[in-house]
């Protein structure tokens, strides 16, 4: 069970407080850089770190608990799990069955298309089209909501979790696939010369982290608080520059070498200070 | 899918196999409820009373009828309504257990049904009580014509081990996934990887009941058919 | 008095297959039923031991009422013995394993003095050296010998046969009778549904006709195959010496 020791290790970070809160993080943890599981194991990411910070700051535990994505919001309002921190684009539909977050994060939806297919960002999305998109994601919701419902008849194919849909978009079965930006951008440095972004559509998405409606076990002003702690003493800025825009094995590298600061001497802000360090000393490498 | 790729995947192996140690524990603890549980229900509905024969009939209906994913999922959401929170690889084993039970039901059901009639009445004869009959004759007997039937359905819920994902258990499957998710080109030969698995598995399950079927063979039996 | 049978009727659906049987039994005697076939007499001998529940009338096993819904009917099954037609050996187990299954699990004995009374009996059949044959491996006269091991086994007070030799071939049936003529020399008290006329003729102290669920005619052997009284006994008669040849 080494992942999940692990996983489980690193989410007990309250060990200090006996029988201290314990709320459940659920993520679906295949979504690089917000959350994915490293080359040893572990479970990193942006959203993750944040949610490991914060229950530093606010003196609680977690237990992050892996689960496909369309399940989440489910999970939450079934409480089975009390907070989803998974990339979740804050929607008028999901904030009628979930409470968010403020904003955390803004994103632009991407079509990648194959390098040598010559579409551009109108040619890709004509009608007849083939669009893949993950299930349940906001990328899916904006082809139905903007070309099908429009009357422009590409055809969508859903998939589980995004590499299907770009193993599918390589052997040529389908001819785009929208996505957020930045899992886009890490699609295309893993492919290189195969893949291309034709485009970004400007849908100034906004990422919550989501808990069930009322917020019944007042989570989310803890969050809050959290947030606007990181951002003050800088720890904010310093997880966005070491997670967005560097390849994967040189962030799990840091993180390896930064997390007991986090874990054992507790100190978030140190830790993500180490963090954008070790991953601008390794990248120059 | 180069050599680079699959040589990746190939180191990432204990990763996989740590994973598929979570499918025969789920496929171990599936089994062994659907078992006992279609045992019972198999018992119940063959030589039970009425009402509880109906029951059992309506049990084995109700969880062949509902798709395993909508099990999963209400298994893992259903209690928590009221307050249970069931870790998600018991929710995985209940689910696909009591599943597995109904069809299990119905494999044993026919072994027993298919065990000459006279078989009871001798040994009622002979003054054992139904119960006795049923644990000493009949069943030994229906458990070996079931054997076939079993080899059939423990193939199909070894396969089913790996949906159990959709309710947060970290299995091959799982793993695989993360393997492709964290660098895409890993994604088919992971899976590739993980297909081989399943077949070495299914082969050795089988192997493993054939000559369990060997085993228990009645001399003279075969010859007879 | 062993056995009293008094006023059994059986019904399945519209036809009445019992309409009133009564008989008696005392111990030590050979009875053997004869008659046209589908006239009650096997669910005659299942309402006795109720294999097959009757509808109506009694049964007394030595005073006590088998037919009371108060009875332990294992009990009694446990002390009379059922010869089937088409054997039914259980087919799992070996011929030693046949006979002790009763003994072990009904009458409780241990597996030692279980294996020693078995083998007692399967030597009686004159099989003691098929103790480890499976069912399948032994030709039907082998097993229905084995099958009546099992039933003396239980140290039964009357064993009921059902027709034991329908289902064997002809050169087998003769080592199944020698079994069953040398038990009711030995004293074994015995209800024998048969069509052997031979077997019927030499062992039996009474012959008991039916026919269309009730008794037509009762008799020792002799005056009832030399002189029977009713014409239905008659036409039987003549039709199965017809059939059968007369003596066997």
């Amino acid at each position: 069970m080494r992942t999940l020791g692990v996983a489980v290790a690193v989410a007990l970070l309250g060990l200090a407080g006996l029988a201290a809160e314990k709320f459940i993080v659920g993520s679906d943890i295949a979504w690089p850089p917000f959350e994915w599981v490293s080359a040893k194991g572990n479970y990193l990411g942006f959203d993750l770190d944040v949610m490991r910070m914060i229950a530093v700051l606010e003196g609680y535990e977690i237990e992050i608990q892996d689960i496909a994505f369309d399940s989440i919001i489910p999970a939450v309002i079934a409480g089975k799990i009390d907070i989803g921190a998974s990339g979740f684009t804050i929607t008028a539909e999901r904030a009628q069955v979930v409470d968010f977050s403020s904003p955390y994060w803004v994103s632009d939806q991407t079509v990648l298309v194959r390098a040598d297919s010559g579409l551009n960002i109108i040619t890709a999305l004509l009608p007849g089209r083939k669009v893949g998109a993950q299930r349940g994601t906001t990328g899916a919701f904006w082809v139905e909501d903007n070309l099908i419902a429009q009357g422009v008849a590409v055809q969508l194919i859903l998939y589980e979790t995004y590499p299907e849909a770009i193993m599918d978009l390589l052997a040529g079965r389908i001819d785009a696939v929208i996505q957020d930006q930045a899992p886009s951008e890490q699609a295309v440095r893993q492919y290189p010369g195969k893949l291309l972004i034709a485009g970004i559509i400007k849908t100034y998405e906004e990422f919550g982290f989501l808990v069930a409606k009322g917020d019944p076990k007042g989570i989310l002003p803890r969050i809050e608080r959290g947030m606007k702690k990181l951002r003050e003493t800088g720890a904010w800025d310093n997880l966005v520059a070491a997670y967005f825009g560097n390849p994967l094995d040189v962030i799990e590298a840091a993180w390896e070498a930064c997390i007991p600061i986090l874990t054992v001497e507790r100190d978030p802000i140190r830790y993500a200070a180490c963090l954008a360090a070790k991953v601008q000393e390794l990248s120059q490498k | 899918m180069s050599l680079e790729h699959w040589l990746k995947v190939w180191a990432s192996l204990p990763v996989l196999l740590q994973g598929l140690s979570v499918n025969l524990a789920l496929l171990g603890g599936l089994l062994s409820l659907g078992f006992f549980l279609g045992l019972v229900f198999a018992v119940l509905e063959v030589y039970g009373p009425k009402p509880l024969r109906l029951c059992a009939a309506l049990y084995s209906w109700v969880f062949r009828s509902i798709p395993e994913i909508l099990l999963l999922l209400l298994m893992w959401f259903g209690p928590a309504q009221f307050g249970v929170r069931i870790a998600p690889f018991t929710a995985a084993v209940l689910a696909l257990g009591l599943r597995s039970s109904a069809y299990q039901a119905q494999i044993f059901r026919g072994a027993l049904q298919a065990v000459p009639a006279g078989q009871m009445l001798a040994a009622r004869a002979l003054g054992l009580s139904k119960f006795q009959a049923v644990r000493h004759v009949l069943l030994p007997q229906a458990l070996r014509l079931s054997l076939a039937g079993w080899g059939n359905e423990f193939a199909v819920v070894l396969k089913d081990t790996t949906l159990a994902y959709a309710v947060g258990v970290v299995e091959v499957m799982r793993q695989a996934r993360y393997l492709g998710s964290r660098e895409m080109p890993l994604t088919l030969p992971a899976y590739i990887t993980v297909a081989l698995l399943f077949l070495v598995l299914t082969y050795a399950g089988l192997f493993a009941l054939g000559a369990l079927e060997k085993r228990l063979r009645i001399p003279g039996l075969e010859a007879r058919r | 008095m062993l056995l009293r049978v008094e006023d059994l009727h059986k019904r399945y659906g519209k036809e009445e297959v019992l309409r009133g049987v009564s008989f008696s039994l005392e111990k030590g005697e050979t009875k053997v039923i004869i008659g046209p076939s589908g006239t009650g007499k096997s669910t005659l001998l299942r309402c006795i031991n109720r294999l097959t529940e009757p509808d109506r009338g009694r049964v007394f096993l030595e005073d006590v009422e088998i037919t009371s819904p108060r009875v332990n009917i294992n009990k009694i099954r446990a002390q009379i013995g059922f010869v089937f037609q088409d054997f039914n050996l259980f087919t799992h187990l070996t011929a030693l394993d046949n006979v002790r299954l009763g003994l072990m699990r009904v009458k409780g004995l241990s597996k030692k003095e279980a294996t020693e009374r078995a083998m007692r009996e399967l030597a009686r059949v004159g099989l003691a050296d098929k103790a480890k044959a499976y069912p399948a491996e032994l030709s039907g006269g082998q097993q229905q010998r084995v099958s009546i091991a099992r039933a003396l086994a239980m140290d039964p007070k009357l064993i009921l046969f059902d027709e034991p030799t329908s289902a064997l071939d002809p050169e087998l049936i003769g080592e199944v009778l020698s079994v069953m003529v040398e038990l009711a020399q030995s004293g074994m008290t015995m209800l024998v549904v048969t069509h052997e006329m031979g077997f019927a003729r030499s062992v039996a102290d009474e012959i008991i006709f039916m026919e269309k669920g009730v008794i037509v005619e009762q008799g020792p052997p002799e005056q009832l195959f030399k002189s029977p009284k009713h014409p239905r006994t008659v036409e039987f008669l003549r039709r199965i010496t017809e059939l059968y040849g007369g003596e066997k």
